[in-house]
């Protein structure tokens, strides 16, 4: 009996014994085998790691979801000076694979922690993917078959433990230098210059961080989430947008211009469907922003002040035909000549043009008589007041940065005189933007509602797409008011016989030249819309120092004839005789 | 018949004797005790040591997963914007040059009534907002809840009514 109890406990014992021999060595075990190193790193660390939450750029799109900036995949190559074992691997892989400099990089990776507060030391931050891809395998390789790794000149063996390749994103613009003044552009420091990419920041670069999380893997659930930027669709049209881009380029080469703009809107709505300025940076190639606009020109001419001429007297035509002050047959002499507090009004081409209408004077782009309807029939009170309503000296806020809010001496200005009155009558001594102007003409074009200018059609958020809609932003004129004028301005240019025509399709236009101060070249402008019976579009050209001419009629209304043929077709817009008889049925 | 005192103590003795257990049977209760306890310990701690490694390994999938999806999502960006500049306005004007296409002009169009053609569609990125519908819960209660929520809930929604019940 005592012999098998003996035997039980010996049994028990020996159990016992081996299972604590078994936990004790598997304690030696971690304390010098290979896991020690982990855990040590583990522990200088107290178990947290910094970490860098690099957020997707939201990315976008035209009107018909057709992108038009996105994201490349890009690798950042650091070195974790706490993890090097040899520098001299470090510094051969990235100056063989990346083309850095051997000995930068052999002496940032030979630092100790002790001789520097950097711990983490970046090398590159836009490597591309092909060349990653070879340092990510290099390293693996080493790791992995650490037999064939050799050794390097000092003696250890080849080892790229301490050199981290993380993938993050850059910006790209996968349709190079289209809408490119529209888009603005993001520097490889994350900044966002210019355009929507400025303007918009906020929605689209989501929340870049660096934080201090936990290593514990009973944490995990607690690691930040990285809040990624929304993606926005833009009301312009891809092709509408070449299609202007292409227009401005050929007629500025043509005409010897130093720079311009077109803007094509929906008069109905306020869309702008393209937008094109020039000069342009072309977003997929290497930027030279500072040499490309060099001058003081803006990077958006569209948003840019300029003093715009004849194509304001729409706007002050509107006026006096509202208050009641003309109607188009009222007539007018021209004498050649208006003297207004001191000074000489006189006509573009300095002669007397006679007996007119209010239609001939447009027609004719009489200064003298506009200048007349300005002083003698509107008076300033009632001329300032539909400026007001007209809101110019007022920013549009369209969705684009660094817009220029233009500059109107009013008259209840200290510095306003009489002749200010004249001048701005025929757009001169006034600043406005192309932009503006498009808001104000899109009234005529609008049976009297003015549409505020807008780019961004729909924010997409967390799968959810979120829609903008047009915005009235006034009423200056009556809708009768507005057909009025628009009949006026299509009789114009028909009876011009003005190169803005297309044939099938009737529009109104006007074009504006403009004097530049202290300078021998002009602006020339022309704002245009059609079909006049169901405006569609509404066309803005500038057309800044043209040199070939100095007239619009001659540089600007082809512009508007190009652009139309082109909008039409990419509309699918058919001639007025087709359209109208289909609308009969 | 008289009992002395010595006689009561020796009885009692001889009683308990009779009835209390060997030395080495008690020892050995002891050491069973001790191991009983002893192999609850291990069996409660070795339940623990397992519970917590499967979740450190699961935290361990989750960190993983996390840097995967990361990774995922950069490469959908990337080929997404890839994908962007194959169909380029540029290169699908080569493309339509080299197959035999030419720009369309207004002398060129013959335009045909479509009765509710409205046009090219704006685009849709994602859902519209409001048209969101709350989306039903993906797992079901009952495999969520525990068997105190359930006892509740029936008690609070019981399938017959008390009013069924009353005559």
């Amino acid at each position: 009996m005592n012999m098998r109890n003996n035997f039980r406990y010996t049994s028990l014992g020996l159990v016992f014994a081996f299972v604590g021999v078994m936990i004790i060595s598997r304690v030696i075990h971690i304390q010098i085998g290979p896991t020690h190193e982990s855990i040590m790193a583990f522990e200088e660390d107290d178990g947290m790691e910094l970490i860098n939450l690099h957020p997707e750029r939201g990315d976008i799109y035209d009107r018909h979801g057709r992108m038009l900036a996105g994201n490349r995949l890009v690798y950042e190559v650091a070195i974790e000076l706490s993890y090097v074992k040899n520098p001299e691997t470090i510094a051969w892989a990235t100056s063989a694979y990346l083309g850095l400099d051997y000995n930068k990089v052999l002496a940032s990776a030979s630092l100790k922690l002790t001789e520097t507060d950097l711990w983490h030391i970046t090398l590159d931050n836009f490597v591309p993917y092909e060349n990653a891809e070879i340092l990510i395998k290099l390293k693996q390789d080493l790791r992995e078959h650490p037999e064939n790794a050799g050794v390097s000149s000092n003696g250890e063996p080849h080892d790229l433990t301490g050199l981290t390749i993380t993938p993050r994103l850059e910006r790209k613009y996968p349709e190079g230098q289209v809408a490119s003044n529209v888009l603005g552009f993001v520097m490889k420091d994350g900044a966002s210059i210019q355009g929507v990419e400025e303007e918009l920041h906020w929605l689209l670069s989501g929340v870049e961080k660096q934080e201090t999380v936990s290593t514990d893997p009973h944490l995990a659930l607690e690691l930040p989430e990285t809040i990624h930027g929304a993606d926005i669709v833009l009301t312009l049209d891809r092709e509408i947008q070449i299609a202007l881009e292409e227009v401005l380029d050929a007629h500025m080469a043509s005409s010897g211009s130093t720079a311009g703009s077109i803007i094509v809107m929906n008069p109905r709505s306020g869309e702008i469907l393209g937008m094109a300025s020039n000069p342009r940076m072309d977003l997929a190639g290497d930027w030279d922003f500072v040499n490309l606009f060099e001058g003081n020109l803006a990077f958006n001419m569209a948003l840019d002040g300029y003093e715009p001429g004849s194509v304001f007297k729409v706007v002050t035509m509107a006026s006096a035909l509202d208050a009641g002050v003309v109607v188009p047959t009222t007539e007018f002499i021209d004498t050649g000549g208006l003297s207004v507090d001191g000074w000489t009004i006189h006509n573009w081409d300095g002669g007397a043009w006679g007996p007119q209408t209010m239609t001939t004077c447009l027609q004719h782009s009489l200064n003298v008589c506009l200048a007349w309807i300005a002083t003698e029939r509107l008076g300033p009170n009632l001329f300032y007041k539909y400026l007001r309503d007209f809101q110019f000296g007022q920013p549009t806020n369209i969705e684009l940065a660094r817009e220029y809010a233009g500059h109107v001496r009013f008259n209840n200005n200290e510095n306003w005189h009489l002749i200010d009155l004249a001048t701005n009558s025929y757009g001169q001594g006034i600043e406005v933007t192309p932009v503006q102007m498009l808001r104000a003409v899109s009234a005529v074009a609008n049976d009297g509602k003015m549409m505020t200018p807008y780019i961004l059609q729909a924010v997409v958020d967390k799968d959810r797409q979120y829609s903008f809609g047009p915005e009235i932003a006034g009423q200056p004129i009556s809708a009768a008011t507005a057909h009025t004028l628009s009949e006026m301005l299509a009789v114009s240019l028909e009876q011009e016989a003005s190169t803005a025509l297309v044939p099938g399709y009737r529009l109104a236009g006007k074009t504006g030249t403009a004097t530049i101060y202290n300078d021998s070249l002009t602006n020339a402008s022309f704002v245009g819309w059609g079909p006049v019976d169901d405006p569609q579009f509404l066309v803005y050209i500038w057309l800044f120092k043209p040199t070939s001419t100095p007239w619009a009629s001659l540089v600007a209304a082809p512009v508007f004839h190009d652009i139309v043929e082109r909008l039409v077709v990419l509309m699918d817009i058919p001639p007025d005789a087709v359209r109208l008889s289909m609308s009969a049925k | 018949m008289l009992f002395t005192s010595g006689d009561v103590m020796e009885n009692i003795s001889q009683f308990t004797q009779a009835y209390s257990q060997a030395p080495w049977r008690k020892q050995l209760q002891v050491i069973g005790v001790f191991l009983s306890v002893l192999i609850i310990m291990l069996m409660a701690a070795s339940v623990f040591v397992s519970i917590t490694a499967r979740t450190a390994t699961l935290g361990r999938d989750i960190q993983r997963y996390r840097l995967k999806n990361e990774d995922l999502e950069y490469q959908i960006a990337n080929l997404q914007s890839e994908l962007a500049a194959l169909t380029s306005a540029s290169v699908m004007k080569v493309r339509a040059i080299e197959m035999g296409f030419q720009p369309a002009t207004t002398d060129k169009i013959t335009y045909i009534q479509v009765v509710g053609y409205t046009g090219k569609p704006k685009a849709e990125i994602a859902v519209p907002a409001q048209s969101v519908v709350s989306a039903a819960p993906v797992i079901l209660p009952a495999f969520t809840q525990s068997w105190v929520d359930w006892l509740a809930e029936e008690f609070q929604n019981p399938m017959v009514s008390v009013a069924d019940i009353r005559p």
